[in-house]
């Protein structure tokens, strides 16, 4: 960080050194990546017994095996292997599912699996920032009020349950009783919908369920953050400067205390971004939600190796990429970090 | 008419049931045009009493007693949305730490056009133009507008931070310890800037320092305060050469002179009393060398000795300190 | 078995009975099988199913290998030749179970699969119904992955002429919805969402099901999923017969069944049970009673308490359970509780799927002993794969580690019997199961599922006990016209009732101590 002078040097030399470092930050994501891909490849070929038993599972027949092994080389050298796993992999092929007759992984992560979570874990979480930041603020503003006192409680007690549990609940008070939510799946089963908008009605009607479940499960956590960081700007000189200079207190709160609170949570929104794609494995089981959480779920049950590898790869992959793209707007948000 | 007039300002901290009488009955008065320099040792509520002016104390901190008239406002029984109203309208306030006063997310122009534009219903370019105009005023480059704080130095942020004080033609200013961050050299400049803008737009000017020689080159009059109480006030002159009150000679006495003899500093001994339990009596007296037993029992009045000059001591004018040359 | 037809298929006493095959012979030898074709069937696309096709489904299985069964069983024929509406299958060996393997292929159109490669996205393609057409009594319609498939009557099928059939289906739509918890299916049922569930109802569930007005239990059959306890052979204190004969004794099924299955189970005596394999069960096969002190004489000849704890030393042993079936786990519990009766100090452990699968199935093997399930076909080949020692531990079987080369020749005759030495070798069999016990049977979990109550009076034809792993039951259930009584709601009122209160007990506390704060 530079301080100028009072002469004011133009920041010109800012700028490079901030291209610069976003570029170092690349290069070092593109080796972690490539870290990641290797011990993608070295995890599966060092589990107990034969890597090609992992690679292939049981009941496949001998004429697939002997396919198996030689789309992956596994009857090669290991580095051979290394460089055959790559080759594939820069070629979209992540090998074949073992209990989804046979598909390219590929198509079963993304085929409409990966939609389904991104969809919904982008709408919970969504809510759940949106929620919490804007709570969080008033909550911090209102210390020690009824509001504040009010809304922590509600969401350490929603934070605090298991999500399984407040599930059941809405699947049997609100799927069963009043029968106002469906009680599983996407789409209403054996409904053939008239067109597009149609479809997406009755998509976001399922989507209810998980999503009320998720956004209160996801709350606690980006509201506590919130109000404890505003709360430590509120003791910063500027937001007394604000007060002093007459502005409104919403002026204040989400003009200047905001801006500056949001900081901390930019990481803390990256950290939590791999949950787009992996999604929440048990609010899909309850409702039947056909994502990753639930592919996860199935492969690990079903051993199906190519799969887990598969996700694996995509979920740390979306990790290295999506933290090096916080880092980024880290810059953006905060002018005093210049490299 | 004074711009600002104090009258018994008592201010307390409320810590469960127990108050600190940080402020305990305090009376001034600034006309346009004149600078009232409030000096004392740190935790002797300065900074209190220039918050109370602008009802800007922390949640645990109320105005029990007294009167603040503010041009025609007495501003102690205002709604929190008529005070709102009044700041920086009225008065502003000059902050120690520039750096720390200005949001660090946001353009320093920004931050001014924002207030501009909340108290004169302005449009952002009218807003834009004024600061413009300021910048200019107080030397710095209008371009510059754009810039974050963390890109100015600590000079021109003092000089941004009397831009934005002057924002909204307010009648008193509030310098809050305004030189104190800087060295010497800026200082000077940004003292003198003070000066003339003060001259130019007929400002009453609440200087807040511990520095006693800054008092002395910058302020018409001079208050000291000691405890919460203002012990002495009068115009520079008479305070720096014809002190009433014990404290004010020591504290004078505790300050180098760069010019003149070289001679031994003077202390005082003791430490400032805890105001959650001041002393009864004159609160200097554990202090004092010249105490009696009427300063353990009785507190003094404050009293005018001379014209223009208030003291609060049992022998004001009764006794004569070695006064440095 | 609903869009699909197979050749043959089993009534409830797990006989042979013709399909879509009117009749089958196996020659003397055992190396010829002709299956008589029905005529007048037709695909869902009205076009004639001829032998043809019947040939087309064995070749494909052949060239394709789709099913290792059926693969490696079909790489054993030497001609397969259709005359008339008879197709011959000749092997190169004998297979005593060649007509049950071949008669449950699903039948395959040959016009439409010739030419087209068996793993081709078509076959897979959930949009495109002639990828999918079968000759079974329901018709695809249409599929959803992950969510639904819908299906259709063929109002073709030949199921009135047969006389084990009689009928179509009583259903005339049918569609299967993928619903995962046990706890939304049983919602999704007392709803009316859904009729009945394919899926066997664990443990605490069947109460639930039980005081919900709209479902009804159906039971009473077995399932496929037979108990065991397995041990290592090998190793000690297993490799001594007389401490798997006393374990024997000491084991009371029925017992067993009531701790681990809430006693919705069948004892099983033998390694080809007469529950499920009646036509293979011999008596003289049939594993002991139990006899506490005769197991405890049997191994007070060996085995001392020189400690006095009241177990005999040297035969305590772990014994691993399988972490996510509560039966499983149950059941152990149970083999504890009666094996310190007669001495012998068992841990139960529980393990995940992985560690317990490699410590069974892959070398070295590290498991002493193990009780878990494991799934019947219609074939009791599986005999074969437990204790011949060709079998090498390989994700394959024979992990009790038995080796013994007049077993072996047993083993081998059974699988390779004639129509006249069947009966000879599988009682021999059992024989040596009894004998040697690598494994003692436990019991068969009987089949527990929930269906809406207004389809429990339904009929079906030869059904059998392959209603967990076969849905041909439901399919001929008809509407009874039962009405039942809207939900009570006491069973929800419980459960939000106690939520609620949880939520009001922690808004309270937490407030407090906030407050106090």
């Amino acid at each position: 960080m530079h301080i100028l002078n009072e002469s004011g040097a133009v920041s010109a030399r800012t700028s490079v050194g901030t291209r610069r470092y976003i570029a170092q930050r690349f290069v070092q994501t593109i080796i972690v990546w490539f870290m990641i891909i290797t011990l993608n490849f070295i995890i599966f070929r060092v589990m107990p017994g034969d890597p090609r038993q992992a690679l292939l599972g049981e009941g496949i027949p001998p004429e697939l095996r002997q396919a198996i092994v030689e789309r992956f080389g596994l009857d090669k050298s290991l580095i051979e292997q290394y460089f055959i796993y790559l080759v594939n992999l820069f070629q979209g092929d992540m090998g074949y599912s073992f209990s989804h007759f046979g598909e390219p992984v590929w198509k079963t992560i993304f085929d409409f699996r990966f939609a389904n979570t991104f969809i919904l874990m982008g709408a919970s979480m969504a809510a759940a920032i949106i929620i919490g930041i804007v709570v969080g603020v008033i909550a911090a503003a209102r210390r020690d009020t009824l509001i504040d006192t009010g809304s922590t409680v509600t969401f350490l007690v929603a934070y605090a349950m298991p999500v399984f549990w407040i599930g059941l609940l809405m699947l049997m008070f609100f799927g069963f009783q009043l029968g106002i939510i469906p009680l599983a799946g996407t789409i209403t089963r054996g409904y053939v919908h008239v067109n597009f908008l149609d479809y997406w009605r009755d998509y976001l009607w399922h989507m209810t369920g998980p999503w009320i479940v998720l956004t209160l499960s996801f709350i606690g956590g980006f509201y506590l953050i919130m109000r404890d960081s505003v709360l430590d700007v509120f003791t910063q000189d500027y937001i007394l400067a604000a007060r002093a200079k007459g502005l409104k207190e919403r002026t204040i709160l989400f003009g200047h205390a905001m801006r500056n609170a949001m900081l901390p949570m930019v990481s803390v929104v990256a950290v939590n971004l791999p949950y787009l794609i992996s999604g929440a494995m048990i609010t899909e089981f309850v409702f039947s939600w056909s994502g990753l959480g639930l592919l996860t779920y199935h492969s690990v049950l079903s051993v199906d190796y190519p799969v887990l590898q598969g996700i694996f790869l995509f979920l740390a992959s979306i990790t290295v990429f999506a933290n090096f793209l916080a880092d980024v707007l880290y810059l953006y948000l905060d002018p005093r970090i210049r490299y | 008419m004074a711009v600002l007039e104090v009258e018994n300002l008592k201010t307390y901290y409320y810590l469960g049931k127990e108050s600190v009488k940080a402020v305990d009955g305090v009376s001034f008065k600034i006309e346009a045009k004149e600078t009232l320099g409030l000096a004392g040792e740190s935790g002797c509520g300065k900074t209190t009493t220039a918050y109370s002016i602008m009802r800007l104390l922390p949640e645990n901190g109320r105005i029990v007693q007294g009167t603040i008239r503010l041009g025609d406002e007495e501003i102690t029984a205002l709604s929190e949305e008529e005070i709102r109203y009044l700041r920086w309208r009225k008065a502003s306030i000059i902050f120690q730490y520039a750096m720390n006063a200005f949001n660090p997310v946001l353009r320093i122009g920004a931050q001014i056009v924002e207030v501009i534009r909340e108290k004169e219903g302005v449009s952002k370019e009218e807003a834009r133009a004024t600061v413009s105009d300021l910048f200019d005023e107080v030397g710095l480059e209008p371009k510059r507008q754009r810039d974050y704080p963390h890109e100015f130095s600590g000079g021109m942020l003092q000089r941004a931070i009397i831009a934005q004080s002057l924002a909204c033609d307010p009648m008193l200013v509030i310098a809050d310890e305004p030189v104190t961050a800087l060295d010497v050299i800026v200082q000077n400049k940004i003292l003198d800037l003070l000066r003339k803008l003060q001259e130019k737009y007929e400002l009453a000017v609440l200087f807040i320092t511990h520095d006693l020689s800054v008092v002395a080159e910058n302020c018409h009059n001079v208050g000291i305060m000691y405890a919460g109480n203002l012990v002495e006030v009068g115009s520079a002159k008479a305070v720096f050469k014809h002190n009433l009150h014990p404290y004010t000679s020591k504290l004078i006495g505790a300050f180098p002179s760069v010019i003149g003899e070289k001679k031994r500093l003077q202390f005082i001994p003791g430490t400032p009393p805890n105001l959650l339990n001041p002393p009864a009596g004159c609160r200097f007296h554990p202090r004092c060398p010249y105490a009696q037993d009427i300063c353990k029992e009785k507190e003094p009045m404050y009293r005018e000795i001379k014209q223009g000059h208030y003291a609060k001591c049992h022998f004001a004018g009764e006794l004569s300190f070695e006064v440095i040359e | 078995m609903l869009i699909y037809d197979t050749l043959i298929s089993y009534d409830d006493d797990l006989e042979m009975i013709p399909w879509l095959a009117e009749a089958w012979t196996v020659s003397a030898d055992g190396m010829s099988v002709t299956f008589t074709i029905r005529e007048g069937a037709t695909w869902h696309d009205g076009t004639a199913l001829t032998p043809a096709d019947v040939k087309f489904t064995f070749d494909h299985h052949k060239a394709a290998p789709a099913d290792a069964n059926y693969w490696s069983l079909l790489q054993h024929t030497t001609t397969i030749t259709v005359s008339g509406q008879v197709v011959t299958v000749v092997f190169d060996e004998p297979f005593t179970f060649a007509v049950d393997n071949l008669g449950s292929m699903h039948l395959l159109p040959k016009h439409i699969r010739e030419g087209v490669a068996a793993d081709a996205a078509v076959w897979d393609d959930a949009t495109n119904v002639t990828a999918h057409i079968g000759s079974g009594p329901f018709k695809f319609v249409s599929r959803t992955p992950s969510e639904f498939i819908q299906m259709e009557r063929n109002d073709d099928w030949w199921g009135p002429d047969n006389p084990y059939v009689g009928q179509l289906p009583n259903i005339e739509s049918l569609r299967i919805d993928v619903v995962l918890g046990q706890d939304a299916r049983i919602l999704a049922m007392r709803s009316g969402e859904a009729d009945t569930e394919r899926y066997e109802v664990f443990g605490a569930y069947v109460n639930s099901i039980l005081n919900a007005p709209e479902l009804q239990l159906v039971t009473g059959v077995v399932s496929q999923w037979d108990y065991v306890l397995g041990f290592n052979t090998t190793v000690a204190p297993f490799d001594d017969p007389d401490v798997r004969d006393a374990i024997a004794l000491g084991i009371d099924r029925q017992e067993l069944i009531n701790i681990g299955r809430l006693g919705f189970g069948t004892p099983t005596n033998s390694c080809i049970p007469a529950e499920f394999f009646p036509a293979y069960f011999d008596n003289d096969g049939a594993f002991p009673t139990q006899d506490i002190d005769a197991a405890i004489d049997l191994l007070n000849d060996t085995y001392t308490d020189g400690d006095e704890d009241g177990f005999f030393d040297d035969l305590d042993f772990d014994l691993w359970v399988l972490s996510w079936d509560d039966i499983s786990v149950a059941t152990g519990t149970g083999i504890k509780l009666q094996l310190a009766k007669i001495g012998i100090d068992c841990n139960v452990k529980v393990m995940d799927d992985g560690p317990m699968y490699e410590g069974i199935y892959a070398e070295p093997r590290a498991f002493i002993a193990y009780e878990m399930s494991h799934g019947y076909s219609a074939v009791p080949d599986h005999v074969w794969w437990r204790m011949h020692s060709d079998n090498i531990v390989d994700w394959g079987d024979n992990c009790y580690g038995l080796s013994d080369t007049a077993v072996d020749t047993h083993l081998d005759d059974f699988v390779g019997a004639t129509p006249a030495t069947i009966a000879a070798a599988a009682r021999q069999v059992q024989l040596d199961c009894l004998e040697h016990k690598p494994f003692i049977p436990l019991f068969l979990s009987d089949d527990t599922h929930a269906m809406r109550a207004e389809w429990v009076n339904f009929t079906t034809p030869p059904g059998g006990p392959f209603t967990s792993f076969n849905p041909r039951a439901m399919v001929f259930m008809y509407d009874s016209g039962l009405v039942t009584e809207p939900p009570t709601g006491v069973d929800w009122v419980l459960v939000i009732g106690i939520g609620a209160g949880a939520l009001i007990v922690g808004v309270i506390v937490t407030y407090l101590f906030m407050k106090k704060k």
